[in-house]
């Protein structure tokens, strides 16, 4: 697809957050799990991942802890807390607002 | 919430976070090189790419840093690196800066804290505040200080607006130092006065007034002062319980005061009623002492004033009834005391705010004018997106780095100048016990002068730089006008307060040259001085025998002119003892000043006598009722006939019942201070009146101090029990007494105006400079097209010299406003045709210099280079 899009602003956190509810990840397996599961349209900036990785972290909705991936690399995985969990839903259920907000809005006669 | 705590851990562990973070993102570069590997790059291309995609590292990480801290503290941090870093860059400036503010900052907290010891909190007294030294006036006479006796005092301590009255006397005091005669100076107070000050003693304690009832019974006991224990004992402990002889009776040590308590700068105190007042039996009629009162709380001077009013008249004088035409005013005694420097330090804290303003405007000048250079740099910063508050936040924050550096640099300077300051205030202005020392808040307030100054300085140009826009290019002159407004402004509002410190200094110096100059109606030029008391009670005629057994030993020491005996001082350091007098048919109960001195005093001192004589060696030892007046009050009771032979009653001569003729009039001697007139005085023989203690005044041919020990000895011949206390000679009584706390306003004041003039000079420069900068191109264009250097010289000339003549236009409408107050408060006046002129002459001189450099450099440039570069 031709077509690549940044993140919307404000869908980051919640784009991380479902990413890690499929299981613990590292920042740069969760930038691949978006632009794949995207199709590549959603890049994510690395200068926006980490500080949203941190700002999820002090606010204690994920936690991170050091591992070793596949190819025996260590990094630092994040994982949902329980309160992430909780977030999680919130930012689900002020997304789906979002959506059907937008879509109501009428379009110009064509 | 949550938020907070994580902070605080993460800041608690940060160097391991801030490692982590590291190696997080370099995991994130070797993952990503990995899985370039794995799709077929080759080693080094795989991990170049891999960065590449990363982007950079560093930002990335310090982007992720600022969510663990506060955004206000890490740009903070940024704005503070970034202040020192072009401070660094241009140290000129940021010298000028600091160094205008610091002496600004240093002075007014210096003397801040001068005033704040002398004026807003000078004593260590319980209820200072409240302490109220009562004065009273004859008639149409001048307010002298009420003396009460203790009945007087009994009578008053009824009144329902008082707290308490305290009674003292103050002596010189004869005692014994391991069997070697010496002099102390005696408090001896009421029994009340140690409790009412409420200040703890040192040591042991103090005689309280638990046995109040009966004064007359106190055991003799003696507190000392912090010094004469430290000097006289050399502050050993076990001093309590230990005897001292004072004035012929053995007292018990049972206390030590501390340092700061120095009532009446005493070296000890005993109970009023254990020492005879004064020797000899005519005394004891009089037995007037001192007083304080303290006035109960939330009572007013003024209705305590109505009050004592009516009792003090019912105190009729001694020999008239009736009630007497009396006034009484109260006086706290921070004024009573202090009063004599409240105005000179009001006027110093007027000029240090002078000063302080001055600097203020120079840092401002000196922000905007290096914002000028800057314009660029800014141009560029707004155009690659930095917001306007950011820009605003960050010039701000330079200044303020330059203000911190200001206050700590004034704080050095505050305490330099402070112990100058203490240094140099001349012994005997600042009571004793008042203290100045640099304390807390004298600090804080010089932070809080530092940091205002800093906003204050750096507001202005910081708005006027945070709008200049990018289209303008950091070329255009847009910001001109407002610029050279604000800066004509400042440079005037400068001018103006030069104005004003120069001519506060010259009318510094002119008092200094009067008082110096005045004819003090004597030579003080060689006479030594020394203390005598006189042990034990004694009638005033075996004292005369024995004084002039002294006096006959003293004359036999080379070197020695004269010798003569007074009670007082030919000018006073405090008020002149006064005394009411009776004239019969030209004055009755108005006041004179009074001594007792003997034949020789006029001669000794080169007094000299206008018309009579002066009583004579036999009249001098019959103590026969004769005296002598000054010109002053010759004039002024007999301005047509003859003083002498007229009669008068003095109401403070024990020898009341007796009339003194008077037989001669002598030349005025300044008897009221070295600045005022003489006051109208009478001398009667020594001999009338017994005397605790005298001076010997002695005329030396050489210099003063080398008859000392000669002296001592002759006098140890005729008495070896006799204390003899060397003292200041005439000279250096005067020096202390006036001049030098002239001298002090003086060097101050012109070092205040020296530096206000530096000030200035610097501020005009760095304000033309910075307007030729802003007209360079628009000045080079016009010398391209035919303009001369002259022409373009007195261009930029013209326009700086308008404002300083403004400036000092303003300046001596300044004057002309402060002189009236300011002549409320000193004898000397602002406005004086020669000090004005001057002043305006150094600063025009200092501020063409000043104008002359930057202007000559702007008329002498290379137009083409300018107009090629644009520089």
């Amino acid at each position: 697809m031709a077509d690549k899009l940044g993140i919307l602003q404000g869908t980051l956190d919640l784009l991380i957050l479902r990413t890690l509810q499929r299981g613990p990840q590292h920042g740069h397996g969760i930038s691949q799990v978006i632009r794949a599961h995207s199709g590549d349209v959603l890049q994510v900036e690395h200068g926006s991942l980490y500080p949203a990785l941190h700002r999820l972290r002090r606010e204690d909705w994920i936690e991170s802890e050091w591992g070793v991936t596949e190819n025996s690399q260590r990094a630092r995985f994040y994982r949902l807390t329980a309160a992430g969990k909780r977030q999680l839903a919130r930012e689900e259920s002020r997304w789906k607002l979002f959506v059907k907000a937008v879509a109501r809005v009428p379009r110009a006669q064509e | 919430m949550r938020g907070a705590w994580q902070r605080i851990l993460w800041w608690w562990r940060r160097d391991r976070e801030e490692r982590e973070l590291e190696e997080e993102l370099r995991a994130h570069i070797m993952i990503e090189t990995g899985q370039r590997l794995e799709a077929g790059d080759n080693p080094e291309e795989a991990e170049f790419a891999a960065r590449r995609a990363f982007g950079n590292q560093a930002w990335i990480a310090e982007q992720t840093r600022d969510v663990w801290r506060p955004a206000w503290l890490a740009q903070l941090r940024q704005d503070m690196r970034y202040a020192f870093v072009t401070l660094r860059r241009n140290p000129g400036y940021a010298i000028g800066a600091i160094v205008s503010l610091g002496l600004g900052i240093g002075a007014a907290t210096a003397v801040f804290s001068a005033v704040e010891g002398v004026v807003l909190n000078p004593y260590p007294y319980n209820g200072a505040d409240r302490m109220v030294v009562m004065s009273q006036a004859e008639g149409a006479g001048p307010f002298t200080r009420t003396f009460l006796t203790r009945n007087e005092a009994g009578l008053l301590s009824q009144a329902g607006s008082l707290d308490a009255v305290i009674l003292w006397d103050e002596n010189w005091m004869w005692t014994k130092n391991e069997g070697v005669p010496e002099m102390v100076y005696a408090g001896r107070l009421s029994p009340n006065v140690f409790q009412l000050l409420g200040v703890p003693p040192l040591m042991g304690r103090t005689f309280a007034s638990g046995s109040r009832t009966s004064t007359s019974d106190l055991a003799p006991v003696a507190v000392l002062s912090y010094r004469y224990w430290q000097t006289r004992y050399a502050g050993s402990a076990n001093v309590i319980g230990r005897t001292v002889e004072v004035g012929d009776r053995q007292h018990t040590i049972i206390g030590i005061m501390p340092e700061r308590f120095r009532f009446l700068n005493a070296d000890l105190y005993v109970p009023l009623s254990s020492s005879p007042s004064s020797p000899g039996p005519a005394s004891s009629h009089n037995d007037q002492r001192w007083t304080l009162l303290r006035l109960r709380p939330g009572v007013s001077i003024a209705a305590a004033t109505a009050e004592l009013h009516a009792f003090v008249q019912q105190f009729s004088p001694k020999g008239r009834g009736g009630p007497r035409d009396v006034r009484v005013s109260l006086t706290t005694l921070r004024d009573d005391e202090a009063g004599n420097l409240h105005g000179m330090l009001g006027i110093l804290l007027g000029a240090v705010t002078l000063l302080l303003v001055i600097g203020c405007a120079n840092v401002s000048i000196l922000l905007v004018g290096r914002g000028i250079h800057r314009r660029r740099e800014l141009a560029v910063r707004l155009a690659v997106g930095a917001s306007q508050p950011r820009i605003l936040r960050q010039l701000l924050t330079e200044s303020l780095v330059v203000s911190m550096g200001g206050g700590v640099f004034g704080i050095a300077v505050a305490y330099a100048l402070l112990s100058v300051i203490v240094a140099w205030i001349p012994p005997g202005v600042i009571p004793g016990d008042i203290g100045v020392a640099m304390d807390a808040r004298v600090l804080v307030f010089a932070s809080v002068i530092a940091v205002l100054s800093g906003l204050t300085a750096g507001l202005s140009p910081a708005l006027a730089l945070s709008r200049s826009r990018l289209s303008a290019g950091g070329r255009s002159e847009v910001s001109t006008r407002g610029t050279a407004r604000t800066h004509r402004l400042l440079t005037l509002v400068q001018c103006a307060a030069t104005v004003v410190l120069l001519a506060g200094a010259g009318a510094a110096l002119r008092t200094l040259v009067a008082l110096t100059s005045a004819p003090l109606g004597y030579d003080p030029h060689n006479v030594a001085v020394f203390g005598l008391t006189f042990q034990g009670p004694r009638d005033p005629q075996q004292t005369a025998g024995y004084a002039e057994r002294i006096k006959t030993a003293t004359l036999e020491v080379p070197g020695v002119e004269s010798v003569a005996l007074t009670g007082p001082a030919p000018t006073p350091p405090v008020e002149p003892r006064r005394s009411a007098i009776q004239i019969p048919g030209v004055s009755d109960g108005q006041q004179v000043v009074f001594a007792e001195v003997s034949r020789e005093y006029f001669s000794t001192i080169r007094a000299p006598i206008r018309a009579g004589r002066i009583w004579t060696d036999a009249e001098d030892r019959l103590r026969a009722p004769v005296g002598v007046i000054n010109a002053t009050m010759a004039s002024l009771y007999w301005p047509n006939g003859n003083p002498i032979g007229q009669r008068v009653r003095l109401a403070v001569s024990p020898a009341n019942d007796q009339s003194i003729e008077i037989v001669g009039v002598a030349g005025d001697v300044r008897n009221d201070g070295l600045g005022k007139p003489a006051l109208p005085e009478v001398y009667v023989p020594y001999t009338l009146r017994a005397l605790g203690a005298v001076l010997l005044l002695v005329r030396t041919s050489g210099a003063p101090a080398d008859i000392t020990a000669e002296l001592k000895r002759k006098v140890a011949e005729v008495n070896g029990e006799q204390p003899l206390m060397a003292s200041a000679s005439l000279e250096e009584r005067l020096r202390q007494n006036g001049w030098d706390r002239q001298r002090f306003a003086a060097s101050l004041f012109s070092a205040f105006a020296a530096l206000a003039l530096v000030l200035a000079a610097v501020s005009m420069y760095s304000v033309v400079e910075c307007a030729v900068s802003l007209r360079t191109r628009e000045l080079a264009l016009r010398i391209a097209l035919g303009a001369s250097n002259a022409r373009i010289l007195r261009e930029i000339l013209t326009s700086a010299t308008m404002t300083i003549a403004l400036g000092m236009g303003a300046g001596l409408a300044l004057v002309a406003i402060l002189q009236r107050p300011i002549a409320a408060w000193t004898q000397s006046s602002l406005w004086s045709p020669v000090s004005l002129a001057s002043s305006i002459m150094a600063l025009a001189v200092a501020g063409f210099c000043a104008v002359l450099i930057p202007a000559w450099r702007a008329a002498a440039m290379d137009p083409m280079r300018i107009l090629r570069t644009g520089e």
